[in-house]
C-alpha cells in the first residue's frame, strides 16, 4: 500500500470518528414537548395520510340519541365498534364536557381529559380508536349536556 | 504484498460477526428502563391526566435493520476465509451457487422486515398526530427511546467496523483494489454515523420515529446489496456450469 494511500485511509476513519462524536454531541438531551411536533414529523404525518373519523353509526350510547346527538345529566357511556383501523372519534359540545379512554394499541393506559369551548368555537375532542373500546364522557357541574359524534 | 494473512482474515471474520450479533441483539440490550414518569410530563404538557401501568423505554430498530448490511459485509468476509480453506477449484463451483441462494434470502428478510418497519412508522406518526389520546399511546409505546444506551452501542459497533476494515486491509492490502468491498465498508460505516445522526437531530419522544425512518433507508440498502451479489453471482455460476460440463468430455 502506498503512502498516500495510507494517508487517505487514516484520513477517512478520522473523519468517520469526528461525525460520530460531532452527532453524539449534536443533541442537547431535550426532550421535547408532545403538543408541539416537530416539523418533520407533520411533512411524515402529510405523506402517511392521517387518519379518518369514525363514523357515528358504528357507537351506541346508553343516554339519550337523537340522529348524532347525546344528552345526558352527570355521564354517558359510549361504546365504539371496531373501526379497522386507527380513525378519531369526533365529539362537540357548546359548553365543557369531560372524557375518559383508553389509549389505542397496546399502551396500558387510560386518558381523561377536558374539552372546553375556545374563543366562541365549540368545545372538540377528539379521540383515537383502532379497537373496540369504552368511552366515558361526564358534564362538569351536574347540568346537561349535549355532545354530538361528528364524522368530521 | 502477495501472501493473504490467515490470521489477520480470521481476526476480521470474528470482528464483522460480532458487529452483526451486537446489532441483532440490541433489542435485547437497550430500553425497558422505567419512563413512567416521563409519561406523567407528556401527559402534563398536553393538558390530560393518565391512569398507567409501568411504561418502559422502547428499544428501536434501526441499530437491529443495521445487520442486513452487515450481513453482506459478514458474507463477503466469510467466503475470502472458505478461500483460505477450500481448493480454488471447489470454491469456484460452490461459490456462486451459494451466493446466489444467500442474496435471494437477504432480500426477502429485507423486504419483509421494510413492509414492518413503513407499517410501524406510519402508526407512529398517524399516533403521534392524535391529540391527546393518540399522542399518549406513542409516547407509551415508543416516546422514551434510550438515546444514550443506543450511542454506547452504535459506538461500540463503529469501532468493530473500523477494526475489521483494518484487519481486511493487515490480511490483504490488495483488498483496497477490490471496488464492491471498499463501497460496502464505507456504506456500512456511513451508515452507523448516519443513525447517531438521526438519534440526535430531533428531541427525545421522535426518537423512535427517525430510528424507524433510518432502519427503513438501511432495508433499502440491504436489498440493494442483495441484487448487486445476486446479479454478481451469475457469471460464477455460469462459468461453473460450463467447466462441470467440460469434464466428461474430457
Amino acid at each position: 500500500m502506498s503512502g498516500r494511500r495510507k494517508l487517505l485511509l487514516v484520513t477517512l476513519a478520522v473523519l468517520l470518528v469526528a461525525m460520530f462524536v460531532l452527532a453524539v454531541g449534536t443533541g442537547g438531551g431535550d426532550q421535547g414537548r408532545a403538543d408541539e411536533p416537530p416539523g418533520v414529523v407533520e411533512r411524515l404525518g402529510r405523506l402517511a395520510g392521517g387518519s379518518s373519523t369514525v363514523d357515528p353509526a358504528t357507537v351506541r350510547a346508553d343516554c339519550d340519541r337523537t340522529g348524532d346527538v347525546l344528552s345526558f345529566v352527570g355521564g354517558c357511556e359510549l361504546r365504539v365498534a371496531d373501526p379497522g383501523g386507527l380513525r378519531t372519534l369526533v365529539l362537540r359540545s357548546g359548553r365543557a364536557f369531560g372524557v375518559r379512554a383508553p389509549a389505542p394499541r397496546d399502551a396500558d393506559l387510560t386518558v381523561r381529559a377536558e374539552a372546553e369551548p375556545s374563543d366562541g368555537a365549540e368545545a372538540v375532542a377528539r379521540v383515537a380508536v383502532d379497537r373496540a373500546a369504552t368511552v366515558l364522557l361526564t358534564c362538569p357541574g351536574g347540568a346537561g349536556c349535549t355532545v354530538t359524534i361528528a364524522a368530521s | 504484498m502477495g501472501e493473504l494473512r490467515k490470521p489477520f482474515l480470521l481476526l476480521a471474520l470474528l470482528a464483522v460477526t460480532l458487529v452483526v450479533l451486537v446489532e441483532v441483539g440490541s433489542s435485547l440490550l437497550t430500553g425497558g428502563g422505567d419512563a413512567t414518569g416521563a409519561l406523567r410530563a407528556g401527559a402534563i404538557d398536553l393538558g390530560v391526566d393518565v391512569d398507567a401501568a409501568a411504561i418502559s423505554e422502547p428499544s428501536g430498530r434501526g441499530t437491529s435493520y443495521l445487520a442486513l448490511i452487515d450481513a453482506v459485509a459478514l458474507w463477503t468476509t466469510g467466503l475470502f476465509c472458505l478461500s483460505v480453506v477450500l481448493p480454488d477449484r471447489i470454491q469456484g463451483r460452490i461459490q456462486g451457487v451459494a451466493t446466489l441462494i444467500f442474496s435471494i434470502l437477504l432480500i426477502l428478510a429485507s423486504l419483509v422486515l421494510l413492509i414492518i418497519a413503513v407499517v410501524e412508522l406510519t402508526i407512529m406518526v398517524s399516533l403521534f398526530l392524535a391529540v391527546p389520546f393518540g399522542t399518549l399511546a406513542y409516547l407509551a409505546l415508543w416516546g422514551f427511546f434510550p438515546v444514550g444506551e443506543a450511542s454506547l452501542l452504535l459506538g461500540l459497533v463503529l469501532l468493530l467496523k473500523l477494526v475489521w476494515v483494518v484487519l481486511l486491509l493487515l490480511a490483504q492490502p490488495r483488498f483496497l483494489q477490490n471496488k464492491g468491498l471498499v463501497l460496502l465498508a464505507l456504506t456500512t460505516l456511513l451508515c452507523t454515523v448516519v443513525l447517531e445522526f438521526l438519534h440526535r437531530l430531533v428531541p427525545v419522544i421522535v426518537v423512535s420515529i427517525l430510528d424507524d425512518l433510518g432502519a427503513l433507508v438501511f432495508a433499502i440498502v440491504a436489498i440493494i446489496w442483495g441484487l448487486v451479489l445476486l446479479i454478481g453471482s451469475i457469471p460464477a455460476i455460469v462459468k461453473a456450469v460450463r467447466v462441470t460440463a467440460a469434464l466428461p468430455a474430457r
